[in-house]
């Protein structure tokens, strides 16, 4: 037998070798959005609250999933043992999501979700979350969502996260501002300062406590730390002119700013604790916008030195700046991804303002967005998402937009939203 | 000397009585030997008479072993009796008579046991040759055998050569046949096989979708053990993209193509497949 396998192996050489294993190649197939089915959970009467809808929008919003609508569901199991995979075999879902409410015995209200893989007819996690009361839901629908996400795409899930804008709301006279701060989906909105005159450029610190943004008392701007947790509100930088666009360095003992009062706009490092600043760039052309890489070692921002705005790196201890975008009219406003290994900004092209990403190893730049106005592009601490501000049908709001381009969404919120800032993981 | 001499006349003595006994004894017995009573009747009448025990004919069974021996004494007892007797001429001519038919007999005797003699060791002889013609004949009926043996051993040697010979002879023809069969099924399984494959890849690129905002030039290879119908009954990853969401969309696509495809002629199935998943491959072939 093996002497006939190994002339017939002989032989097949110049045709297809035949051995104990056949190889062949698997090309092509299909890039998108993993299909899984989020089933509503058991909830006991008396308790009004869509665990399952919030972890499925959150799945679905990170553009990696595709969730099953509950019409389509040929049942609806809230247990493992009442799941009949070939229901969700023949719907053609990969992962399935289902759990249960219930009131603990020391109050609240107490989560059970399980994870399946319906292909494989196994669990790939099953959890209870801790007992919390009904305020409380829509955080561990969220952590549930990122338990999800972490187990089925490897990366840590964002759901759990902040994000916070500016809404400008009214005209003339009765115009007013607010600094919010909302949960990563948009809900929850809070509240952290309103004001009749313009506030911008919100930044998170890297510990998520606390929020740097500029406002502006009887036309004059100023820099303002507010802690989130006490409301506490700091007048951080009002010097003469332009105070703008703080950013934290990552280990949040310094900022840098954009400040005026010398020549033109410069940027500025300052230690947060002394207030000891020193200017980084001297040039008559503005520099502004910058952004610290995440090992704090360089800074990218936005110079138009080079006669149109673009975007520059330089050591963050100060250095020549190089530029570093070739492609579009202008390019501003940048943000380092995660990794620190791309470049999100706005790319102006024949007068669209798009969100594009800057691959800051081979200088291309792709545009994600299709304008006509985007702006302030902000990471996801996991680096999958952006967000950013986009006039829609009207007014400007909050969208998403994974950086493979390939999945967008909208942030509905009332009013007009400018400048959000997605704030790190934990809060 | 051991014996004293009064032992020894007593030995003597005994010897002598005893030697009369049997001589006594003999003169019994040799009286009812037939040929002796012819003759006595003829010459002695009262020896005749003496001698009543005519019943002992009838039984002469016991004495019949004895016979032999007292021959040779025979002629004895005659002679101890003729002294006896006093009238000496008719005595003497019978006397003469019987020591005549004793010499005529003893002739006789002489005659016939040279002639026996003569009988027995030509008979011996004749034996002895024909037990040596005997011992050359088989020899020879032996060293013939041998001969014989020895040829059909080589006759069969060298059948069994020639057999060997003609079997290895269509073995190697039934060999070079079968190599050729083997040819021919392994090309006609090769072809299968190859559509098979592009069937099995197509399969599984059908169900294959990973996701997105992964880096480009991930592979993955795994091994997917079949049932015979074309159901998966395992699947795992023999040398990983390093990426676990590209491999889980690999395994999951294995998964959820089962039943596979069958190969057209069921002898190119192969229960284990080993398919690299490398989405790029189309592209840099396009290229």
């Amino acid at each position: 037998m093996k002497k006939l396998l190994s002339l017939i192996a002989l032989f097949c050489l110049a045709v297809s070798p035949v051995h104990a294993a056949l190889e062949f190649t698997v090309s092509g197939g299909d890039v998108g959005a993993k299909p899984i089915a989020v089933v509503p959970f058991a909830t006991p009467a008396d308790i009004n609250f869509d665990v399952a809808g919030i972890v499925e929008a959150d799945l679905v919003r990170s553009g990696l999933f595709d969730a099953l609508p509950r019409t389509d569901m040929l049942e609806k199991p809230t247990a493992v043992n009442q799941i009949d995979y070939r229901n969700w075999r023949t719907l053609n879902r990969e992962n399935l999501v289902l759990g249960s409410l219930s009131r603990s015995p020391q109050g609240g209200v107490a989560v059970r979700f399980f994870l399946m893989d319906v292909y494989r007819g196994q669990q790939m996690i099953g959890f209870d979350m801790p007992a919390v009361g009904p305020e409380q839901l829509r955080v561990v629908s969220h952590q549930i969502a990122d338990l999800i996400y972490e187990k089925l795409t490897g990366q840590k899930g964002y759901f759990n996260t902040q994000i916070s804008y500016v809404t400008a709301a009214g005209y003339g006279l009765a115009r007013r501002f607010q600094l919010i701060v909302a949960d990563a989906d948009g809900y929850n909105p809070r509240t952290i300062a309103s004001s009749k005159e313009p506030l911008m450029s919100p930044a998170w610190s890297p510990d998520g406590k606390k929020l740097a943004y500029v406002g502006y008392e009887r036309g004059r701007s100023a820099i303002y730390v507010h802690t989130l947790a006490s409301g506490e509100l700091r007048k951080f930088v009002a010097e003469k002119g332009i105070n703008g666009a703080p950013v934290w360095s990552p280990d949040g003992s310094k900022m840098v700013v954009t400040l005026s009062f010398e020549t033109n706009p410069d940027l500025y490092i300052i230690d947060i604790a002394s207030g000891q600043r020193r200017r980084l760039t001297d040039h008559y052309a503005i520099d502004t916008e910058a952004a610290f890489s995440p090992d704090g070692g360089s800074l990218a921002f936005t110079s138009d030195r080079g006669g149109s705005a673009q975007v520059y790196v330089m050591p963050a201890a100060g250095g020549e700046p190089k530029r570093v975008t070739f492609q579009g009219k202008q390019n501003l406003r940048p943000r380092y991804s995660p990794d620190g290994k791309s470049l999100a900004v706005v790319n102006n092209e024949g007068g669209r303002y798009s969100i594009g990403l800057v691959d800051l190893q081979t200088g291309s730049l792709r545009v994600l967005t299709d304008g006509p106005l985007d702006e302030s592009p902000s990471f996801a601490p996991n680096g999958g998402v952006i967000i950013y501000a986009t006039t829609g049908s009207g007014s400007a709001e909050l969208g998403t937009v994974t950086v493979d381009g390939r999945v967008h969404q909208r942030l509905r919120q009332p009013g007009e939203v400018r400048e959000p800032a997605w704030g790190p993981y934990g809060r | 000397m051991l014996f004293k001499p009064t032992q020894l006349l007593a030995a003597l003595l005994m010897h002598v009585l005893l030697l009369g006994l049997l001589l006594g004894g003999v003169q019994c017995s040799a009286k009812p030997k037939p040929p002796e009573v012819i003759e006595a009747s003829l010459l002695n009448p009262e020896q005749i008479g003496q001698p009543p025990p005519k019943p002992e004919p009838a039984k002469p069974e016991p004495p019949k072993p004895e016979p032999p021996k007292p021959e040779p004494p025979k002629p004895e007892p005659p002679k101890p009796e003729p002294p006896k007797e006093d009238p000496r001429k008719a005595e003497e001519a019978a006397r003469q008579k019987v020591e005549q038919a004793r010499l005529e007999n003893e002739r006789l005797l002489a005659q016939k046991a040279e002639a026996e003699a003569l009988r027995v060791k030509a008979e011996a002889e004749a034996l002895a040759k024909r037990e040596a013609e005997e011992l050359v004949r088989k020899t020879q009926e032996e060293e013939k055998q041998r001969k014989l043996a020895e040829e059909e051993r080589k006759r069969k040697e060298e059948e069994a050569k020639r057999l060997a010979e003609e079997k290895a002879r269509q073995d190697a023809l039934q060999k070079q046949l079968q190599a050729e069969e083997d040819a021919r099924v392994a090309k006609i399984i090769g072809a299968v096989q190859q559509t098979w494959q592009q069937q099995l890849s197509a399969a599984i690129a059908r169900n294959w979708r990973r996701p997105p905002g992964l880096p480009n030039g991930l592979r993955c290879k795994v091994e997917i053990e079949l049932l015979p119908n074309g159901m998966v009954r395992n699947v795992r990853v023999l040398r990983s993209s390093g990426v676990p969401a590209f491999d889980d969309s690999v395994v999951t696509a294995v998964l959820k193509s089962s039943p596979l495809p069958l190969p057209s002629d069921p002898r190119a199935f192969v229960a284990e497949l080993a398919p690299t998943f490398d989405p790029a491959l189309l592209e840099s072939l396009g290229r």
